[in-house]
């Protein structure tokens, strides 16, 4: 059962994962673990893979976060299946770490929400990763 | 993944291998660790085991399993010692295989990691070792229709693949025999392993619960999988799995989906499917019975499943058949059943009683109750005498939860339910909740009384 995983487009151009990936200065070494990880997801059955490599869904969503311990910090991309066209893809929806229990940015559930809804108003809004 | 998706992906990879040492090294180490956790629980899955059967069997505790298949977030590569992986692999029925690879090999292995690529057969089944039995035909004494579905679903089951884009359709109630709307998907597909031989049966009902359990992996009542009528998909869903004791395959993802479902709150029809697969499907020592079955019994209700204290005590008593004999817990509620009722639920206890030995699990029934009936109310213990000498009859237990007179247990399941969903009394709805329960499980008899 293979699956795709998308990425939402801020705006319906800007690619949030890249863009974070770029800004937060992911190392290859992080790279390199978050790209195992979506490969799993694309080729894993959900039970497989949800409560291994994710948290979720949080709290009155249906956003899920990445786990990715990383050398000094933990990488919490957020990502939602579907929202639009096939029920059991993914859609990345915002870039995020976690240290101390301190989301960086702080409101990065809530805008993974909030891209979330708006994909599903712009379905097009979104490009495979 | 399109091919093109693939492409592009491959040809990313293949860079970030070929010209960063940092990237290919992590990568490889998280493709290690993947792959193994990942394949010890697959496979554990694929033989029906829980965490606690595969540690018993190398000798270890749970929390040691937990740990090779969800290690530990930023372990990795986890300590594990080869030693323990190949205990394990052997009692998966397996060989361990440690090979060195070239890093361009990552690339190559991409895409190529899936649920069935992970599976793995058992010696006695293994197509290299001995030919492959050919797939059983249907049941040439059911009804046609009945025969069309086996002829459907038994090719597909007996594949090793793990395909659950038709089960999904089937429980949407697509691509199933052409009967119109007069009765539900699970019907038929209880009805489609139905077959006679008892082995071939029994091997089935283990493949359809692992796909079931696949499919309710997906979380269906978070995501729904079908654009048609998501509720009816989960009753069928349920039911289906109430139709099978499989509860190593099934058990965890059903307690799963109603630790979710506690918090949406599902309609009537979904909690009663639920409640009735969780019934036959239930695991640990405690789950769920101190949080459905004895809040039942105690309370009458449940904060949110509609079962009562009849459907606690069928909870019970599937506990004790499937998963821990516990003839104490057995008598405990009946105790506590005869506090809460009076006299004039006389019948509805000795319809209780009754039940507990049909199969002849209480060896010692006189014995049994009494060591246990001193805190039963005076009324109930009146009850006892006569239903021990002529109602508690054994019945011969089968290999195979799903029997060959399905059909006839399906319809009359559809017929209790109707009484169950529309009935205004809480006794008449709770009697038919347990006796839905026993007709869709296990009951061969048609009950008087309903």
């Amino acid at each position: 059962m293979n699956r795709e995983i998308w990425e939402f487009l801020a705006g319906g151009s800007r690619r949030v994962i890249r863009t974070w990936i770029d800004k937060e200065r992911i190392s290859a070494r992080e790279r390199a673990k978050l790209d195992v990880s979506l490969d799993r997801l694309r080729t894993l059955d959900f039970a497989l893979v949800s409560r291994k490599l994710m948290a979720g869904p949080l709290r009155g969503t249906k956003v899920y976060k990445l786990r990715l311990r990383c050398e000094n910090r933990e990488l919490r991309p957020m990502l939602c299946r579907g929202p639009v066209g096939s029920p059991l893809d993914y859609t990345l929806l915002e870039g995020a770490i976690e240290a101390g229990d301190q989301l960086k940015p702080p409101d990065a559930e809530q805008r993974a929400d909030e891209n979330r809804v708006t994909l599903i108003e712009r379905p097009q809004w979104r490009e495979i990763y | 993944m399109s091919e093109e998706d693939l492409k592009n992906r491959r040809e990313r990879l293949r860079c970030d291998v070929r010209d960063n040492p940092v990237y290919r090294e992590q990568y490889a180490n998280s493709v290690l660790t993947e792959n193994v956790s990942t394949q010890v629980q697959a496979l554990r899955r694929q033989r029906g085991l829980t965490q606690e059967d595969l540690a018993r069997k190398i000798g270890t505790r749970q929390p040691r399993i937990s740990n090779i298949e969800t290690p530990p977030e930023g372990d990795d590569p986890p300590n594990w010692e080869v030693a323990t992986l190949n205990r394990i692999a052997h009692a998966l029925g397996t060989r361990l295989k440690i090979t060195f690879e070239t890093y361009g090999s990552l690339v190559e292995e991409l895409g190529s990691v899936s649920s069935d690529s992970l599976r793995r057969a058992e010696p006695e089944n293994d197509p290299v070792l001995s030919p492959r039995p050919e797939a059983p035909g249907p049941d040439h004494n059911a009804p046609e229709r009945t025969q069309w579905m086996q002829m459907l679903m038994v090719p597909w089951l007996w594949e090793e693949k793990l395909d659950i884009g038709r089960l999904t359709a089937w429980l949407d109630g697509r691509g199933l025999p052409p009967v119109g709307r007069d009765e539900e998907p699970y019907h038929w597909l209880l009805r489609g392993i139905a077959i006679p031989d008892a082995k071939a049966r029994d091997f089935l009902e283990r493949r359809l619960a692992e796909r079931l359990a696949i499919v309710l992996g997906e979380e269906p009542d978070v995501h729904p999988l079908v654009e048609g009528d998501a509720e009816e998909f989960l009753v069928n869903l349920y039911w289906t799995c109430a139709g099978l004791t499989r509860p190593s395959f099934l058990a965890e993802q059903l307690w799963q989906a109603y630790k979710r479902l506690r918090v949406t709150r599902p309609s009537g029809a979904v909690s009663d499917a639920l409640q009735a697969a969780m019934a036959q499907n239930q695991f640990g020592e405690t789950k769920p019975l101190k949080e459905i079955w004895e809040p039942m019994i105690e309370k009458g209700r449940h904060p949110w499943l509609r079962g009562n204290e009849v459907v606690g005590f069928e909870g019970i008593l599937a506990r004790h058949r499937t998963v821990k004999p516990d003839i104490e817990k057995i008598f405990w509620a009946l105790g506590r059943i005869s506090e809460r009722w009076d006299e004039s639920r006389r019948e509805d206890f000795e319809l209780l009683l009754a039940r507990v030995n049909q199969r002849g699990d209480v060896p010692d029934l006189r014995g049994s109750i009494e060591r246990y009936i001193d805190g039963w109310s005076s009324w109930a213990r009146a009850v006892v005498v006569p239903v021990t000498g002529a109602a508690m009859q054994s019945e011969s237990r089968d290999s195979c939860s799903v029997r060959t007179r399905v059909d006839e247990q399906i319809i009359l399941n559809k017929e209790l339910t109707d009484l169950g969903q529309f009935a205004t009394a809480s006794l008449i709805r709770g009697i038919a909740h347990a006796l839905i329960l026993r007709r869709i499980l296990r009951a061969n008899r048609p009950i008087s009384r309903t």
